[in-house]
């Protein structure tokens, strides 16, 4: 009788140990949530700004064209943050912002002159927060060959957790200890939290002496290679992208979806308050929107990834437009409740499948740079979003109009995808060819780069 | 060797949904300017947690139309009309409908 032997009996297994990039996704959690108190504390900080018997007693109009400038700024420098992560690596990014997040949060409990928040808030703040948003966020398509939507999924759905949490503990701050204070505890906080995860952060799997999670043993190495040959390889990469449809789509997808939910975040609430909704049961459709779209943050790319993104996308969006209808009807506050949920997941799922559609659409290369301009697209939607609805409103003295500007932008957006590329295959497969060959990572290549380094190891030794 | 010479195709989707956006912007913002009824100008560039309501009630419960209340509200100067400005005057002329 034959014996056989099973190779991963457990006397041959190895211990198993947490893959390297679950704990880079943790730290990326953090990072995010640190990132995303910026947007936060932008809410929070309104009432104390606004307030005439406080030290600010600034108009909402100069408050809002401060938080004009922050979308804006955002918007203008989210493809600048993603370049500079492609090309200097996302770990000296995630340093920086700490240092920016530490000394503009600081700086913004010192402000005592309109031009100071200006500075502090709209603008330095608005940068550190896309450093933490576009670069740290794209490293994750890096660190994952298998389970990239799992890794995004759960790291969407804890910033948005995160986010829940930390809202409410800067509007404390701001009650128990007053504005300079809390700006500072934050800012050092914050910070130094950032500065410290540095420490055991690292940009690409290669950098820890690691290969990516689920890589496998025939996928080319990675290779370390001189700056001059990276910085040509990313300048090569990006521009075949640009000349991929999917290039410009994507940012224009991720705009219209933005412009969409935009204008229901902003009003709904109002309108919920003139259909004769209390003010606390209206803000409790925001707390459900908040509550379905970490649903919808989680699933979605988990889904784009086994199902393809195409049709996950199309359908949140579709979600997102269609659920608006409620609201031309909606009298009552379970209506607007029901209406709350719904389009909490849509909304949700619309944000978070964008690293799995790039990864499916271009691989696995350096991808922070079309990153940020889905960011771009992103911060330009909820800009237009604020802006045409505002207009849209004043004129007609009516929500309705709005709410069809909303659903417009969604449909357009389903629109927009129905025409894109197919995901299945990768749009610029043969983008190394125009690389010069000691540039490229095709197997021979790649082959021949390792024998030489161990040959030259060897003859070191 | 790809080079940057060569012609970027920049999708018809990505032009069509460019030129919408920017032709709404200026005809809702002529129509504002055209329709400018002075001081009831509230909307507060969508904060959350401050955009007054059609009837004038803030959501925090703050009468927007009130400019002693907890919230200040933004509004043009007492006596400027939007057409006035230089920016009205922009979009007025943008506008080939206004």
């Amino acid at each position: 009788m034959a014996v056989t032997t099973n190779p991963t009996s457990a006397a041959t297994r190895a211990p198993k140990r947490i893959h390297r990039a679950w704990i880079i996704l943790a730290i990326l959690a953090m990072a995010q949530i640190v990132g995303q108190s910026i947007s936060m504390a932008a809410g929070i900080m309104v009432a104390p700004l606004n307030d005439v018997d406080g030290g600010f007693g600034w108009n909402l109009g100069i408050i809002g064209a401060a938080l004009a400038t922050y979308y804006m700024v955002g918007a203008l420098v989210a493809p600048v943050t993603g370049m500079l992560g492609d090309r200097y690596g996302a770990r000296p990014m995630m340093l920086g912002c700490g240092i920016m997040y530490g000394v503009s949060m600081v700086l913004v409990g010192t402000v005592t002159e309109i031009w100071q928040f200006f500075l502090y808030f709209g603008v330095m703040l608005s940068v550190t927060q896309s450093m933490a948003m576009v670069p740290l966020l794209a490293s994750v398509n890096g660190w994952f060959k298998r389970r990239l939507g799992l890794a995004t999924g759960l790291l969407w759905a804890s910033g948005g957790i995160g986010a829940a949490i930390v809202a409410p503990g800067i509007a404390n701050l701001l009650t128990e200890v007053g504005w300079q204070t809390t700006f500072t505890y934050i800012g050092l906080g914050g910070g130094g939290v950032l500065i410290f995860l540095t420490l055991f952060y690292r940009s690409k799997p290669a950098d820890a002496g690691t290969t990516a999670f689920g890589a496998r043993a025939d996928d080319p190495p990675e290779l370390t290679r001189g700056k001059e040959i990276d910085r040509l390889r990313l300048k090569v990469f990006n521009s075949a992208m640009r000349r991929t449809r999917a290039f410009w789509n994507l940012p224009t997808i991720h705009g219209l979806g933005c412009a969409g939910h935009g204008i229901v975040l902003i009003y709904s609430i109002p309108l919920a308050i003139e259909q004769g909704v209390s003010l606390s049961a209206a803000a409790f459709i925001l707390a459900l929107i908040s509550v379905f779209s970490i649903l919808g943050r989680f699933a979605a790319p988990i889904l784009a990834e086994r199902i393809g993104a195409k049709p996950i996308m199309m359908t949140a969006l579709f979600i997102q437009g269609i659920t608006v209808l409620v609201l031309f009807w909606a009298q009552d506050a379970w209506a607007f409740y029901l209406f709350g949920a719904l389009f909490g997941l849509g909304f949700g799922g619309e944000m978070s499948a964008y690293l799995v559609v790039n990864r499916q659409y271009f691989g696995s290369g350096p991808l922070a740079t079309l990153y940020g301009f889905e960011m771009m697209g992103a911060l330009s939607g909820h800009a237009i979003a604020t802006v045409l609805g505002g207009l849209a409103i004043y004129v007609t003295g009516s929500f309705n109009p709005a709410l069809v500007m909303s659903m417009f932008f969604s449909f357009t957006g389903v629109l927009v995808i129905f025409g894109m590329e197919s995901g299945t295959r990768v749009l610029i497969p043969d983008w190394e060819d125009a690389l010069p060959p000691e540039a490229r990572t095709t197997p021979q290549v790649a082959d021949r780069a390792v024998r030489a380094a161990l040959l030259e190891q060897a003859a070191g030794d | 060797m790809l080079t940057a010479s060569r012609k970027v195709p920049v999708p018809v989707t990505f032009l069509v949904v460019l030129a919408v956006v920017f032709a709404l912007m200026i005809f809702f913002g002529a129509w504002a300017v055209s329709a400018d009824v002075g001081n009831q100008r509230t909307l507060a560039f969508g904060i959350p947690g401050t955009t007054p309501t059609l009837s004038g009630i803030n959501i925090n419960g703050a009468d927007s139309q009130d400019s002693t209340g907890p919230y200040q509200v933004a509004r043009l100067d007492d006596h400027s009309v939007a057409g006035d400005t230089w920016w009205g005057q922009a979009f007025l002329r943008a506008c080939p409908l206004h």
